[in-house]
């Protein structure tokens, strides 16, 4: 599974010996030194708002960050993608929400949609009110926060006109209903809206036509979203922010250079009005220079990764894969890893509107078929979970069916035995053929998704013990997978999702099976629609807890999936990068924006020879 | 041989409308489009989108061929590509903006071809059947074999593993830091190079070898002529027509090694352009790099054709 060790145990290593010695010249040119030094030396203590004696943060330093993809567009109005709302904008520009850097996050506590968030904070927006009918929502804006100084607005004081001009040009309406709203309707868009005003500077309030759960969560756009407040001058002028030297937002850093395709940088936003929640004294951001390197190939991000050229290989948990994480561990023992039970994003869905996976038992039967304490041991080294799990994460607040509430029926579908799930097989009018085979099946994947295609083949070797040929298809891209995801034309197996998912359980499991059909599974199924009805007319958190948990126990029972053991997934970072306190995924999947509140060590660097 | 190059740009006309045609319609076959692309994204973080409103925005969800017809008028009238459906950008300023990395790539690397290829061809064709041959013939064997993706990726990964190096991450342009700018273009630069280098070297000795048997090559040795003056001054130049073509039709080469090693190498480059907008199916990106791609192609050809003049006075055009 690792080509690093393949490459060292195979005579591939003399040619690449040769080959890399012919250009030692060239390589060495300019090299850094690589030599670690020892960092020892005494650190000042100080003590975060928890009292705990931590190293004291230090300002300066460039965090140097590796992205896959480049951002092509600064302006939020056309993010509709995950590379422009995560690595091109976050850094320049505010929501009036945001996830609080200070909560302390652990198991049991992941952010989940519709219970009160105690992660989320006000960001541009100081607090907040919404009327007992769930229908009018007022804010009130921060004082003291001005726009980056800069451009045609000039270090002016962001008020809520400011919002409301964001409001209006998210959903075409005044000056924008010529033009209609952006692509980012996607988030904005979901909100039942009646109307947007700014009584007042301070005050910024919307009301809707129909009361909903998650229109606040929606409007304060905490996590991973691209309502970002953008500066009405700036727009009027230039039409929108497409050149990216116009753009202007409130956020710690400010757009300094952009090669497309190559490099971004950003500057430390000296007017910048957040503090460190952790350390209340300390101006944000800590660092005075952001660089993002766009990197599209695995290898060569590892490898500047290892380098030292980049303190941070991704902005994503899923960046390094855990073999790719277990390699680095072992040739850089002195990079940082932190880790924590996340989301399999390599499980599938079965296509059940057609044989062979209309039929539960077969379903059953795959599921049966997989060992997954030994998988975990084998590809996880231990140190996966093999505990069946349901869609919803299990790290979500009381909205999950932990494994020991399951039903003792649904727990047996979830029990390792091989020879049942034959027994079912044969039962369901699928047996071996003269070469031992029931029935294949094609299981479309994409690394672009963030897919374990080494970890899929180990697992089709479970299926082929049961007579079930699985080819793993790996795609090119997320476009294909979509395309046949879409059409219905996999193979029966479609990856990408459906266990363990961390956010907006209750959206994504509407968005990928509710309907006449549901789009990943190709079934209608009367059960589940019916709970999706009621849960959008929830207006309790009791209540709608209650549903997804229903919601998720029939997603277990009808098997529309299979469980295998939880991935440990991580993320790493050299050494010098510090101030990150295990803030799990409210931080580093991209909820919170972190780099702001991260530090260069900068003599553990230079001991390092970076 | 005005009227010669007249007649030849008319010939580039069908080309090159026959190029943008075909990969028009390949494109749409591929499976996927830009709606599916950003469905796939959206997905990925929980959000929904109208599938056939995002058709409209992208102007998806006009017939296949009102789409031909408005990207060839859009091109022969107003000489515009398309909007980028990806970035929101006008797709010509989008390529040149990136066409000066291709084309350095480009060139350094033709010129690393060239700078190893032609010597030790020579140096191959004087010392026939020697050790030495023998070594410039494996070498260009090796360079011809070994695929530069392969090439790439082993020195990118040897590298950072052995001495914990790895390629700048950071373009500089070349007029503000020539040294820093070289540091992020010499590797991918040979590596690109080493290719055609086994081609130049291959063509260049067995050229070196006919004309060094031709009678004035006896004749002028026998005049006396000392051996550097011979090789360089009559066999060389004879023996360079066939080896400029080859040059000039390693572009294609180019063109289609500077798709990965952009990529490898995170190098901004058309090649890297085409890459990213393939993946996320941007229609306008994708022809508008290709058409560039074949321009260059054809015009290329259009050169070599033209050098034969220079380099062997008896060739009149006609």
């Amino acid at each position: 599974m690792s080509v690093l060790r393949d490459l060292k145990q195979s005579p591939a290593r003399v040619a690449g010996s040769a080959l890399v010695l012919a250009l030692a010249a060239t390589s060495l040119w300019g090299a850094p030194a690589t030599e670690e030094g020892s960092a020892t030396a005494e650190r000042e203590m100080v003590a975060n708002v928890f009292g705990e004696m931590v190293e004291k943060p230090q300002y300066g330093g460039t965090i140097a960050v590796a992205i896959t993809e480049s951002p092509t567009n600064f302006d939020p109005w056309f993010g509709y993608s995950v590379p422009e709302v995560l690595n091109g904008q976050e850094p320049v520009f505010e929501r009036l929400g945001d996830l609080n850097w200070a909560f302390r996050a652990g198991a049991g506590s992941q952010p989940s949609r519709y219970i009160s968030l105690p992660e989320t904070a006000g960001e541009l927006a100081e607090s907040w009110e919404v009327s007992p009918d769930l229908k009018t929502y007022t804010f009130r804006i921060r004082r003291g926060i001005h726009w980056q100084d800069k451009g045609e607005v000039a270090g002016r004081e962001f008020d809520a006109y400011d919002v409301l001009f964001t409001f209006q040009r998210n959903w075409g309406l005044e000056e924008f209903s010529e033009k209609g709203g952006g692509p980012a309707w996607w988030k904005t868009g979901q909100i039942p809206y009646e109307s947007v005003e700014a009584p007042d500077r301070w005050t910024f309030v919307i009301k809707t036509h129909t009361p909903a759960l998650d229109t606040l969560d929606q409007i304060l756009c905490a996590n991973r979203c691209p309502n970002f407040m953008v500066a009405p001058e700036v727009i009027r002028a230039h039409g929108d922010m497409s050149d990216w030297r116009n753009v202007v937002g409130t956020g710690p850093f400010m757009l300094t250079d952009f090669v497309p395709g190559s490099s971004v940088t950003y500057t430390r936003n000296p007017n910048y009005w957040n503090a460190d929640p952790l350390h209340p004294g300390n101006q944000l951001p800590y660092a005075d220079e952001v660089k993002y390197f766009v990197i599209p190939e695995p290898e060569a991000r590892v490898a500047a990764f290892r380098s030292g050229r980049v303190a941070l290989p991704g902005m994503y948990w899923s960046s390094l894969t855990f073999e790719q994480r277990r390699t680095l561990a072992q040739t850089n023992p002195k990079l940082v890893e932190v880790t924590i039970p996340g989301e399999q994003s390599t499980t599938f869905t079965f296509r059940m509107d057609r044989p062979p996976f209309d039929d539960k038992n077969v379903r059953i039967a795959m599921q049966k078929s997989i060992n997954a304490t030994e998988l975990n041991d084998l590809y996880y080294d231990g140190q996966g979970d093999p505990t069946p799990y349901g869609y919803v994460s299990t790290l979500t607040n009381g909205m999950n069916v932990p494994f020991a509430e399951w039903p003792d029926d649904i727990k047996w579908q979830y029990e390792y035995d091989p020879e049942e799930a034959e027994r079912l097989l044969d039962e369901a009018g699928y047996p071996r053929g003269a070469d031992g085979t029931r029935f294949k099946a094609g299981w479309d994947v994409t690394t672009a998704w963030g897919h374990d295609v080494d970890l899929a083949q180990a697992v089709t070797t479970y299926f082929e013990q049961i007579g079930v040929d699985v080819e793993v298809n790996e795609l090119p891209d997320g476009t294909t997978m979509q395309d046949r995801l879409s059409a219905g034309s996999h193979g029966g197996i479609t990856a990408g999702c459906c266990r363990h998912a961390p956010y907006d359980a209750y959206a994504s499991m509407r968005y990928r099976f509710y309907g006449e059909p549901g789009l990943y599974h190709g079934i209608a199924d009367a059960t589940f629609n019916t709970l999706m009805d009621q849960i959008a007319g929830v207006t309790d958190n009791e209540t709608m807890a209650e549903l997804v948990r229903a919601v998720d126990l029939h997603y277990i029972s009808e098997m529309w999936s299979v469980a295998w053991p939880l991935s440990p997934i991580g993320m790493m970072h050299q050494p010098w990068l510090k101030g990150y306190t295990g803030q799990l995924g409210a931080a580093m999947e991209g909820g919170v924006y972190l780099l702001p509140y991260l530090w260069i060590d900068q003599d553990l660097k230079t001991q390092m020879g970076h | 041989m005005l009227r010669y190059v007249i007649r030849r740009l008319l010939l580039t006309i069908p080309t090159l409308f026959l190029v943008a045609t075909i990969v028009f319609l390949l494109l749409r076959l591929v499976p996927g489009d830009m709606v599916d692309t950003v469905m796939a994204r959206l997905a990925v973080l929980g959000g929904t989108v109208d599938r056939a409103a995002l058709e409209r925005a992208f102007g998806l969800d006009a017939p296949l061929h009102v789409q031909y017809v408005r990207w060839w008028s859009d091109l022969l009238l107003r000489g515009s590509l398309g909007i980028s459906m990806n970035s929101g950008q006008p797709v010509v300023p989008l390529i040149l903006g990136r066409l000066p990395v291709t084309i350095e790539l480009g060139l350094l690397a033709m010129a690393v071809s060239v700078a190893i290829g032609l010597p030790v061809g020579i140096y191959s064709a004087l010392r026939q059947d020697t050790v030495g041959d023998f070594a410039g013939r494996s070498l260009a064997i090796l360079f011809v074999a070994a695929p530069s993706f392969w090439v790439a990726t082993l020195v990118i990964l040897y590298a950072s593993l052995w001495w914990g190096w790895s390629p700048p991450l950071e373009l500089v342009p070349l007029v503000r830091d020539p040294l820093g700018n070289l540091r992020m273009f010499i590797l991918p630069a040979f590596i690109l190079g080493m290719v055609m280098a086994g081609t130049t070297m291959r063509m260049t000795r067995t050229m070196m070898l006919e004309v060094l048997r031709q009678d004035f090559i006896r004749t002028a040795y026998a005049k006396g002529l000392r051996e550097r003056l011979v090789v360089v001054g009559h066999a060389l130049k004879n023996a360079l027509i066939p080896v400029v073509t080859i040059v000039g039709a390693d572009l294609t080469v180019l063109i289609g090694g500077a798709v990965i090693i952009e990529s490898i190498f995170a190098l901004p480059g058309t090649g890297r352009l085409m890459v990213d907008a393939l993946k996320v199916r941007d229609y306008a990106v994708v022809s508008g790099v290709n058409l560039a791609f074949a321009v260059a192609v054809v015009g290329a050809n259009l050169l070599v054709d033209l050098s034969y003049a220079f380099l062997d006075p008896r060739v009149r055009y006609r």
